[in-house]
């Protein structure tokens, strides 16, 4: 009988333990409270991002402006709205809220006009008939003397492959154009593959910094990344990259290491931004958010590219005229001259 | 004369090598289903919850005096989910661990029936954890290397004898066989953690260096780290043996940055095949 209340009391223990988990683990934090939502995402945002000093963002202004707006009762697409606006006082792209029936985006292209159709660079330089290897569109023009190479997207489709035979095919040209208007980013990979073409030398083309606390100007010392050439076949004459404000994110961290290679210059608008790397997070009642955690800094350790990397050339399209497109004219121009 | 003063018996006690050879010696291979629950404050306020499989191996040298087992084990949750109002978010995890264990006997506590053993545990667990909703943040690894405490109590509930039994009218008998309970627990007495920095995620795509643990900070006496297993053993006449456990662990990192938490509750089978034939 003693035997058994002593294997009673080893399974009780057991029992007990086990239940421990309770007073040792944090409680859950879900909730579908709008308050709760809107607390955490201000907090979030007010502790990890990246640029609130150099936009001159008052973010506990904006707290006062946008918390009156909610109330616990409130339905989700109202919810959605007040944060999706709140956020969108950041003036950031890479910040957004994720809902299943709606996504928050800030329209940085929109800041200027419009530069880039597609249309117009089909019926009036490439004709009908041009390449495409990977994520490269490209061909001949200017009678044979420009390499054009359309690159829309950061796939993370470049491989030697692609790009050798794209550069290749271009090596007796007098310069390439190398158009980033619209560009988006995506595999920041790829912007190594492509800039590793255009430099003979180790070249250091810009610093990156990451939130280290909750402080609005916690950052960790900066990061310098320099550029190693490629091992394989490069491209050492003048190559005119063109930008808008719709080249954004990789696409802008592109721009913004063409100005330590001296044989590539910037044609066209200033860039939408996006250099600072966003993060991800979901709030409370399971909506994801991401906004930027990092800076991108110019070998000067300037911070302000973030709004745009300026254009060495400024040109924009006249689309009164669809008979050519200027900013590619501009850029023919400094190469063939 | 001599021969009054020495005995005749040639007695020697055995070493510590030959005590070793003769502990029972198995390789203890284990599956079992559980239900697991885990956090990542710092990219989700969701509790996220899944049924994981376990699979361990082991070796494991066990007597009254003295136990010592080395193994490593899997768990993998791949279909976890979480509920916030009408939504389902899925995420999932695998938990890594590699472990030595060694207890000894506390003669003062211990009797016929009931052992006591007290002693030590090194482990070493790498979670990692994916969600692909959370984009830059969808993958996660945290590592908890752990000192801990060890206790054990067995409680042998042996049949030595055959026992003649009557069920209405059908008489049958139960033979002698060896079984034991068992209860054994493990506190972290020194826990380390391995986890991300405040930002969480890292820079090193942006200079072109992927490193798996990027913006990674190591803190020791963080976080919490304990378990409890209660086994039920049956000896089988060819020396090898059977186990049914049920299985509590808990991960908490420490609050220098937002916490990791995971907690394993599983229900699992072992088979202990018997290497040496003690």
């Amino acid at each position: 009988m003693k035997k058994m209340k002593k294997i009673f009391i080893i399974l009780l223990t057991a029992i007990a333990f086990s239940s421990c988990e309770m007073f040792i683990m944090e409680g859950d934090k879900s909730s579908s409270k709008a308050t709760d939502n809107f607390e955490y995402l201000w907090n979030e945002c007010n502790v990890k991002y990246s640029y609130f000093e150099l936009k001159k963002i008052d973010w506990d202004s904006i707290k006062n402006v946008y918390s009156p707006k909610i109330y616990d009762d409130m339905p989700d697409d109202s919810l959605f709205d007040v944060l999706g606006q709140m956020l969108n006082e950041l003036k950031d792209g890479h910040v957004n809220l994720k809902s299943a029936f709606n996504r928050s985006f800030y329209g940085f292209k929109y800041k200027a006009q419009d530069n880039f159709d597609w249309r117009i660079i089909e019926d009036n330089y490439l004709k009908n008939y041009y390449k495409r290897s990977g994520p490269f569109l490209h061909d001949f023009i200017a009678e044979g003397q420009i390499g054009y190479i359309r690159f829309g997207e950061f796939t993370g489709e470049i491989d030697s492959v692609n790009f050798d035979y794209v550069l290749e095919r271009y090596k007796d040209t007098k310069g390439l154009i190398l158009d980033l208007r619209e560009n988006g980013g995506g595999y920041v990979s790829d912007i190594f593959k492509i800039l590793n073409r255009f430099v003979d030398t180790t070249t250091a083309v810009y610093y990156t910094r990451i939130k280290s606390g909750p402080g609005h100007n916690d950052f960790s010392k900066p990061e310098v990344y320099n550029l190693k050439p490629y091992e394989g076949f490069k491209y050492n004459k003048k190559v005119a990259v063109l930008t808008d404000r719709g080249t954004f994110s990789a696409a802008s961290f592109t721009s913004l290491a063409t100005k330590a290679i001296p044989n590539m210059i910037l044609i066209g608008d200033t860039t939408g931004g996006g250099l600072g790397l966003p993060n991800g997070g979901q709030l409370p009642n399971g909506w994801i958010y991401r906004f930027s955690i990092t800076q991108a800094l110019t070998l000067d350790l300037d911070e302000s590219f973030e709004n745009g990397v300026p254009p060495d050339i400024y040109a924009k399209l006249n689309w009164a005229d669809l008979s050519k497109d200027e900013i590619i004219e501009r850029a023919l121009k400094e190469l063939l001259n | 004369m001599p021969g009054i003063l020495w005995s005749q018996t040639d007695f020697k006690p055995l070493s510590s090598k030959e005590l070793r050879k003769q502990r029972p010696l198995y390789i203890n291979m284990t599956t079992g289903i559980g239900i697991s629950y885990y956090n990542d404050f710092a990219t989700s306020a969701l509790t996220y919850m899944g049924f994981p499989v376990y699979l361990s191996g082991s070796f494991l040298r066990s007597d009254n005096l003295k136990e010592s087992e080395l193994g490593f084990s899997l768990t993998e949750g791949s279909n976890c989910i979480a509920l916030a109002g009408e939504n389902v978010y899925n995420s999932s995890f695998e938990n890594i661990e590699l472990f030595y264990n060694q207890l000894y006997k506390i003669n003062l506590l211990s009797s016929e029936i009931f052992n006591f053993k007290l002693g030590w545990k090194l482990h070493n667990a790498l979670i990692l954890r994916s969600n692909s909703s959370l984009m830059n943040n969808s993958f996660g690894a945290e590592v908890f290397p752990s000192l801990m405490g060890s206790f054990k109590v067995t409680a042998d509930l042996s049949r030595k004898q055959i026992v003649e039994k009557k069920f209405l009218f059908i008489r049958y008998k139960l033979n002698p066989v060896k079984r034991n309970i068992s209860f054994g627990m493990n506190i972290g007495i020194l826990n380390g953690v391995y986890r991300n920095k405040f930002a969480y995620l890292g820079q090193s795509d942006l200079l072109n260096d992927f490193q798996i643990f990027d913006n990674y900070q190591f803190s020791l006496f963080s976080g919490f780290r304990a378990s409890t297993s209660l086994d039920y053993t049956v000896f089988l006449n060819n020396k090898n043996a059977l186990r049914c456990s049920y299985v509590w662990d808990v991960y908490k990192s420490g609050k220098q940055i937002e916490t990791f938490q995971l907690a394993n509750h599983s229900l699992r089978v072992s088979l202990l095949f018997n290497l040496n034939n003690r």
